[in-house]
């Protein structure tokens, strides 16, 4: 059993057919509020997240109701990403060039680990298995999902996440896809 | 990682450190042995806060035995990785531009200084991203591979050992080269400041008055090669999930203990000497470390932290402490856990204060992250078993 999601400068596919589509907006983080509500959730912590974040999450989400799974526990959660945190690092880092105006934040600092997603998705489906994020270039996505490279393969093959994600100045991209293998 | 797999076994065949107290894994241990600690109360790195402890690389000395010929396209986090590679690959037959040869790569921060205004216009310059710093390295050697880079917070190194072990066990290469590096930056310092994360002394990893980290810098490189039976073995090794918060550690231990109990399936308790522990020595993390290894049944091993001789090296700290307890392990040895005085944590596990001598085969390495992350390793020793 696999499913696949895609989500792509206001699109979203699942198994290549769109099912959410908003008017172009220049802002990624409407688009992500949007697709929230689409998805008709109820978790608060959503909004704190930074978009790294709210991108995979949304992206998990999307591959979790397409299947009746209790017990998540075992999953593998295996990611990938090109630009890494950039984004918020760039704003962490605006926080503490100027000494006159010296304000680092513990909520802003953590984003700046690119396999906080991970953490978060994770805290969301209780899942407990294998996790790892990999740093490719966005040419090294074809070799990332390549179910025949050693390189980048998940640990027993049974149930997992596996998905590459970028953000960057409003630019994002997501693929995941969910595998069940009996 | 599937253990007891006694045909194709993994081992370290190589390996070399660069951190605040050695230019090599020799003289890193000899420091260790004579309880020296790297870390100094250095201010240059944060503006508003007071001094912070750091365990900072000997530049110096560094650059004395370092040439910068040819390395004018690489950072100082580039130069330290080429450094350690070269040190391994030293009295090694392994040639590292042949295509049985991968590069793994570790590191949370790598070039984070670029995004500083000094460095950075408007755009930042493509060194900044991981993959970029690691394909010049790769390059620099002229591997012809793609790279794989593991940036999954402090565990980054240690699963990158255990990534390294699976992916040789697959038998696409005969040799897996896998190297953690991080530099010390304001943008790191204060970041940790801001979580109030650091320590103003030497750190105490378990003690009762611990009050944070030192973060520390380095690099260190192993090489992993198959069914080298005089050299340790990197037994198993599991990667887990807390599934309960971002930044804090979780209260049971979850990830961690299912970590460990996973890893050590197969293992006779008795035959184990020591359990290098993450150890940051800030209140959460170190109780929380107690709580799982009591809840594995590992309460009476004894327990290590280098954390206080070398600070927290973040993406590198998991391969040089594994390089550094698989010594240990090989020399019958437990090295102290430097800062350990008094009993700090609720569970009565058993830290290891002063050095010691064990001949058990086996040691367990473990390092914990934000994001819920844990990384167990289990190493066993060389020539013990062998075939």
């Amino acid at each position: 059993m696999e499913y696949k999601v895609v989500i792509s400068q206001n699109q979203v596919f699942i198994n290549n057919k769109l099912i959410f589509e908003t008017e172009f907006t220049q802002d990624s983080v409407v688009f992500f509020k949007d697709l929230f509500k689409f998805l008709n959730l109820n978790y608060i912590k959503f909004f704190k997240m930074d978009p790294l974040s709210k991108l995979g999450f949304l992206a998990s989400e999307l591959l979790f109701q397409q299947i009746e799974c209790e017990n998540k526990e075992d999953f593998e959660i295996i990611l990938a990403c090109s630009s890494s945190s950039l984004e918020s690092d760039i704003q962490f880092q605006s926080t503490i060039n100027d000494p006159n105006n010296y304000f680092p934040s513990p909520s802003v600092f953590v984003y700046t680990l690119p396999n906080i997603v991970i953490g978060e998705i994770a805290i969301r489906h209780k899942i407990m298995g294998n996790n790892c994020m990999y740093i490719i270039s966005p040419e090294e996505k074809d070799l990332f999902f390549d179910k025949n490279n050693a390189e980048y393969q998940t640990l027993d093959q049974k149930k997992y996440i596996k998905g590459y994600l970028d953000y960057y100045k409003n630019k994002y991209f997501a693929e995941f896809l969910l595998t069940i293998n009996k | 990682m599937k253990s007891l797999d006694s045909l194709n076994t993994v081992h370290i065949a190589s390996d070399a450190i660069l951190n605040s107290i050695g230019l090599s894994t020799a003289e890193v241990y000899e420091s260790m042995k004579q309880l020296r600690s790297g870390s100094k109360a250095v201010s240059d790195y944060t503006l508003s806060e007071p001094i912070a402890m750091l365990s900072c690389i000997d530049k110096e000395r560094f650059y004395s035995i370092f040439s910068t010929q040819d390395m004018e396209l690489f950072s100082f986090f580039e130069q330290i990785q080429i450094y350690v590679i070269q040190e391994a690959l030293k009295n090694t037959a392994i040639d590292p531009s042949q295509s049985d040869v991968l590069f793994i790569f570790s590191t949370t921060k790598g070039n984070i200084d670029l995004i500083e205004p000094k460095y950075m216009l408007d755009e930042p310059t493509e060194k900044i991203f991981l993959w970029n710093s690691a394909k010049r390295i790769t390059t620099y050697f002229r591997n012809p591979n793609p790279c794989i880079t593991i940036s999954n917070a402090c565990i980054s190194g240690t699963q990158a050992i255990i990534r390294g072990a699976e992916i040789l066990k697959s038998g696409k290469y005969n040799h897996i080269i896998v190297i953690g590096a991080d530099c010390i930056s304001p943008f790191v310092v204060s970041g940790f400041q801001s979580f109030k994360a650091l320590s103003d002394e030497m750190c105490r990893p378990f003690d009762a008055y611990r009050k944070g980290l030192n973060i520390g810098e380095g690099a260190a490189a192993v090489i992993l090669s198959k069914n080298i039976h005089t050299k340790p073995q990197i037994w198993g090794g599991n990667v887990t999930n807390d599934a309960n918060h971002i930044s804090g550690p979780s209260r049971t231990g979850e990830g961690l203990y299912r970590g460990l109990q996973k890893t050590i399936q197969g293992i006779d308790l008795h035959e184990i000497s020591f359990i290098n522990a993450h150890g940051t020595a800030t209140p959460y993390n170190d109780e929380m470390e107690a709580i799982a290894l009591e809840r594995a049944g590992l309460q009476n091993i004894p327990v290590n932290s280098y954390k206080a001789y070398f600070g927290h090296t973040l993406g590198a700290a998991g391969i040089m402490e594994t390089i550094l307890s698989a010594r240990a392990l090989q020399n019958g040895e437990i090295l102290a856990s430097l800062g350990f005085e008094e009993m700090g944590v609720t569970t009565n596990i058993n830290i290891q204060g002063s050095f010691g001598k064990s001949n058990k085969p086996f040691c367990i390495k473990t390092a914990s992250g934000f994001g819920g992350c844990n990384g167990v390793l289990a190493i066993k020793k060389g020539g013990v078993y062998g075939i």
